[in-house]
């Protein structure tokens, strides 16, 4: 399983478990996930009498880069779309729709997320952080800067992605090796093929962490 | 006609150089030449002007821009492959909670749909959860006509046509000397079918933008290659509404991947205009993946049968080909370059036919036929290679020529000895165990020189030495904006992060060219330098009247102004612009082609890939490419590295991995998203070693060449031939799955 996909895939009922649940059968060659347990889990809260929201607006509050947002939204409107559409917040970026690409990977209570395979209504309560809430003010986040030194971007689009999948691989292990690093990077897909310089950015990390 | 000056300068490639004497019009400088003495451009590595934006996520792409009481619009497609569209009623769209507006695609109700996806109407409304309920709710007449998958079944004689003239075009022929007498002269002819795949283009970035009226002025946000073309194209589409050209404005500051898919206004930018006229308020209509994939281009199918005849000692006679391209249901292709310009040969001749099919139309990928021709050329000849015994790389050396400017024999050696073929190489199927390496071998060409006339660049000095350059070109992530910066650095003698690039805006009013081609580079760098030359000339002389001297005793380097004649004399550069005052220094320059012959022969390359194959499963893994390319003068080194290494990439995914499946029941894409449209990750990305080659070139005067398009194109054919080389008999189409990989070893071992 890579790292990427953990906080989503045990929280029991995201969209991708219910693509998957409905069957394509066909897993992406970079985010092989395990599916059984957490739809054993997804039925178990269905039977046990969850609530029921919608169709209409709900009222959420959601807590995204240490700011608290109370609005109402659909209870089908994924975290995604709610930040990007309502909020204004477009750093993490709508690509696939279906967790295929990592460009809307954001950190939700500290775990790497496909922000387009959650719901908003299933993640109150919890500390979402986006690419930019990365930054400490003016001073980049260690893994913005190594990724600005080595030129680790093209177009852009899934910059943000990568950034946040490897904020979080190094946060596990501030001395990360590139083999960790990839596979904490292999549910992000980069169009414009700056790997190469993506995994300089990250050895560039290493050594500054002193690894 | 303007009065001239002569110019000298030393271009040609290492070991190849010649110091040439030409004129230039008297204002304009001389090209840069490999005697130049750079500071900063093709030495340092300069971080991209827009990274902490990219990194941070402060970057606003056109899908990101959320304008005031903005709507959004979602599309109703045809979901068969071909049919006749009836009745299109949206009045039950209408009446959907938060719709706005229903609006149909011009003069659909009637028209023939050629392919799952083809535009039948748009609705825009408050969310874009509104708009997608209310699309499902428009109501379509269609009966269902007979369709065409793939080229067999286009060409099969029960084959529907799917449009006038037939599905299959006359075939065209390109020929150079006499092919029967080349293979008549022929000692050895070798034959084989070869097949590349659709690849579709898949921009991270959907196609489209927001449109916001104001004041019977358009704005369009625009994911586009081209600012100035869909500003222009938009004006005349509503220019029965009283738009013009001074009122139509595309800004793309930021755009999530082109590759040659994102040209013109598109009916469905035209479209998000149309209602957002109509509703009076911004509308943003960006494709979602599934529209993105089946409408919004393709890198055509090609199917090749070559022949090539060949003297013993392996001097090529003739090369032939036949080929087929399948561009979906219109558009153009061709494959016919790679056979004509890779290789010396008195012989060639290549017949092609288009073959449509019910699919979105083809688009301009990243070097348009030629990673298809080179597949062809290169398989080719490494089964000659096989049959005349010979290593294919001495074949190859054997059959490229070079001059001042064009260094493809010397490109050839210098890869394989980074590569280390010697060392590497193997007679074809040498290997016998589960895992057998490989290496293979090809060449690329592209003509790389920009348009002469097709930008005019604005340079503005200020006195407190700020420089802007600016230009309504775009930056697609190439590195573009940064590249403009260093050009006016190295002349100027600044620091990049001192010059402030203005370009993605079309109102901006400065001629620019469209992102394509491998052309912006070329076409823009010139300019840059002649305006930032005439702005420098003319700071020269408030110098020169302080000093009492000329200004062509002037020059200026390292942030300092300095009299070349008086060394005490000297003083900063932001001391020496303050002598501006309120006069800031406005200059404009173009690109102008100097007038040398033999310039602009185009750029050449080479490159060398290992793989791996496991026999076993099928899988087959890049290990190591050496991509060896001619990039003109090197400008941007760390953008211009990181471009080669991406083209090498799409190239060994395009090998490996991507392959548009159509459905023979239905005609329509099966894999039309990014999960089971395969692209490649971090997981399968090979060594690359990019190995720039500065081919000074007086075909500009900054010696700019484009680089975006050649390393792309000879990767996969590469590949190919490692692949060949470790099994020992080819695999004649990509991508290598592992099943054709399985299946060409069991035929070969049985």
């Amino acid at each position: 399983m890579s790292e990427h996909n953990v906080g989503t895939e045990k929280r029991g009922f995201s969209r991708r478990l219910f693509l998957k649940g409905v069957g394509s059968g066909v897993v992406s060659a970079s985010a092989v996930t395990t599916v059984l347990p957490a739809l054993e889990q997804s039925a178990a809260a269905a039977s046990s009498g969850s609530e029921v929201l919608g169709p209409g607006p709900v009222p959420v509050r959601l807590q995204i880069n240490g700011v608290e947002h109370s609005l109402e939204v659909e209870p089908r409107e994924t975290l995604l779309e709610v930040m990007r559409n309502r909020l204004d917040i477009t750093g993490p970026k709508l690509v696939c729709d279906m967790g295929s690409c990592g460009a809307c990977t954001v950190h939700v209570d500290g775990k790497p997320a496909y922000s387009c395979m959650l719901l908003a209504i299933q993640v109150q309560g919890k500390k979402i952080t986006t690419v930019e809430g990365l930054a400490q003010g003016d001073q980049l986040h260690p893994v913005q800067q190594a990724f600005v030194d080595t030129d680790a971007m093209q177009c852009g689009f899934c910059t943000p992605g990568f950034v946040m999948s490897m904020a979080a691989v190094f946060a596990h292990n501030p001395k990360a090796s590139l083999e960790e690093v990839k596979q904490g990077i292999a549910g992000n897909i980069c169009r414009c093929g700056t790997y190469s310089q993506i995994f300089e950015a990250a050895e560039l990390l290493r050594k500054r962490n002193g690894g | 006609m303007a009065e001239m000056k002569k110019v000298t300068a030393l271009v040609g490639y290492e070991g190849n150089t010649q110091t040439i004497e030409y004129e230039v019009p008297a204002g304009e400088p001389g090209v840069w030449g490999a005697d130049y003495g750079f500071d900063i451009a093709g030495v340092k590595d300069i971080p991209r002007l827009d990274a902490i934006d990219k990194v941070t996520g402060r970057a606003k792409y056109s899908y990101d821009i959320n304008r005031p009481n903005m709507l959004e619009a979602a599309l109703v497609t045809c979901p068969y492959a071909h049919a006749r569209i009836g009745k299109v009623d949206t009045s039950a769209a209408e009446k959907m909670p938060g719709v706005k507006a229903v609006e149909k695609f011009p003069n659909v109700e009637g028209q023939k749909a050629n392919y799952a996806g083809w535009l039948i109407a748009a609705v825009a409304a408050e969310t874009i959860q509104q708009a997608r309920d209310a699309a499902r709710q428009v109501k379509v007449e269609y009966k269902e006509l007979p369709f065409v998958y793939d080229y067999e079944s286009a060409m099969s004689e029960a084959a529907p046509s799917i449009r006038s003239g037939g599905n299959v075009t006359e075939a065209r022929s390109r020929d150079k000397g006499d092919i029967d007498r080349g293979f008549q002269e022929a000692e050895v002819i070798i034959e084989g079918e070869y097949e590349t795949q659709v690849q579709t283009h898949s921009c991270l970035e959907t196609h489209g933008c927001v449109a916001e009226w104001n004041n019977g002025e358009l704005t369009v946000w625009h994911s586009t290659q081209g600012v100035l073309s869909v500003a222009q194209a938009m004006a005349k589409a509503f220019s029965s509404e009283g738009l013009d050209e001074t009122k139509s404005r595309c800004i793309t500051q930021h755009m999530g991947g082109g590759f040659g898919s994102k040209f013109g206004p598109e009916e469905f930018g035209i479209m998000a205009a149309r209602l957002a006229k109509i509703t009076g308020r911004p509308v943003k209509l960006m494709l979602n993946r599934y529209e993105d994939s089946v409408m919004a281009g393709n890198k055509p199918a090609s199917r090749m049968y070559v022949k090539l005849g060949a003297k013993r000692d392996g001097t090529l006679t003739a090369i032939y080909a036949k080929c087929l391209n399948i561009p979906g249901h219109s558009g153009g292709a061709s494959v016919n370059v790679p056979f004509f310009e890779h290789y010396d040969c008195p012989n060639i001749k290549v017949e092609e036919q288009n073959v449509y099919i019910n699919a979105g139309n083809a688009r301009a990928f990243r070097a348009p036929g030629r990673p298809q021709g080179s597949f062809g050329i290169e398989m080719a000849l490494d089964e000659l290679a096989k049959k005349l015994d010979m290593d294919p790389y001495e074949l190859r050396a054997k059959n490229v020529s070079g001059s001042l400017y064009k260094a493809v024999p010397y490109e050839l050696k210098l890869g394989a000895e980074r590569f280390g073929w010697k060392e590497k190489y193997q007679k074809p199927g040498t290997q016998t165990g589960r895992f057998r390496r490989g290496v293979g071998c090809a060449v690329t060409f592209w003509a790389s020189t920009g348009s002469p006339g097709g930008a005019v660049v604005r340079c503005s000095l200020f006195s407190d030495g700020s420089v802007e350059v600016a230009n309504c070109s775009q930056d697609l992530g190439t590195g573009h904006r940064t590249m403009m910066a260093i050009v006016a650095a190295e002349e100027l003698g600044i620091s990049p992060e001192h010059v402030k690039v203005s370009i993605g805006d079309s109102s901006l009013g400065l001629k620019g060219p469209a992102s394509g081609g491998s052309t912006t580079t070329p076409t823009v760098a010139p300019a840059v330098r002649s305006a930032v030359y005439k702005a420098k000339q003319k700071l020269f002389e408030k110098v020169a009247e302080k000093w009492k001297t000329t200004a062509d005793d002037i020059d200026c380097q390292d942030g300092t102004v300095f009299s070349k004649s008086d060394s005490s004399r000297k003083m900063a550069w932001k001391e020496a612009a303050a002598l501006i005052r309120k006069d800031t220094i406005i200059t404009l320059g173009e690109h102008i082609r100097g007038e040398v012959p033999e310039a602009g022969t185009g750029a050449y390359g080479a490159q060398f890939a290992e793989v791996e194959v496991d026999t076993e499963t099928g899988k087959v893994r890049v290990i190591k490419i050496v991509a060896v390319q001619d990039v003109g003068k090197t400008i941007a080194k760390a953008q211009a590295e990181s471009q080669m290494c991406g083209a090498v990439i799409q190239g060994v995914t395009s090998a490996l991995l991507e392959d548009r499946i159509m459905d023979n029941m239905t005609g329509r894409q099966l894999n039309a998203n990014l999960e089971d449209y395969k692209i490649l990750t971090a997981m399968d990305t090979p060594e690359i070693e990019p190995v720039m080659v500065d081919v000074f070139d007086p075909i500009n005067n900054a010696s700019a060449k484009g680089l975006g398009e050649p390393p792309y194109i000879p990767t996969a054919a590469a590949i190919g031939c490692a692949v060949a080389n470790a099994l020992g008999t080819p695999v004649r189409r990509i991508p290598f799955t592992a099943d054709m990989i399985l299946a060409a070893l069991q035929k070969k071992e049985g």
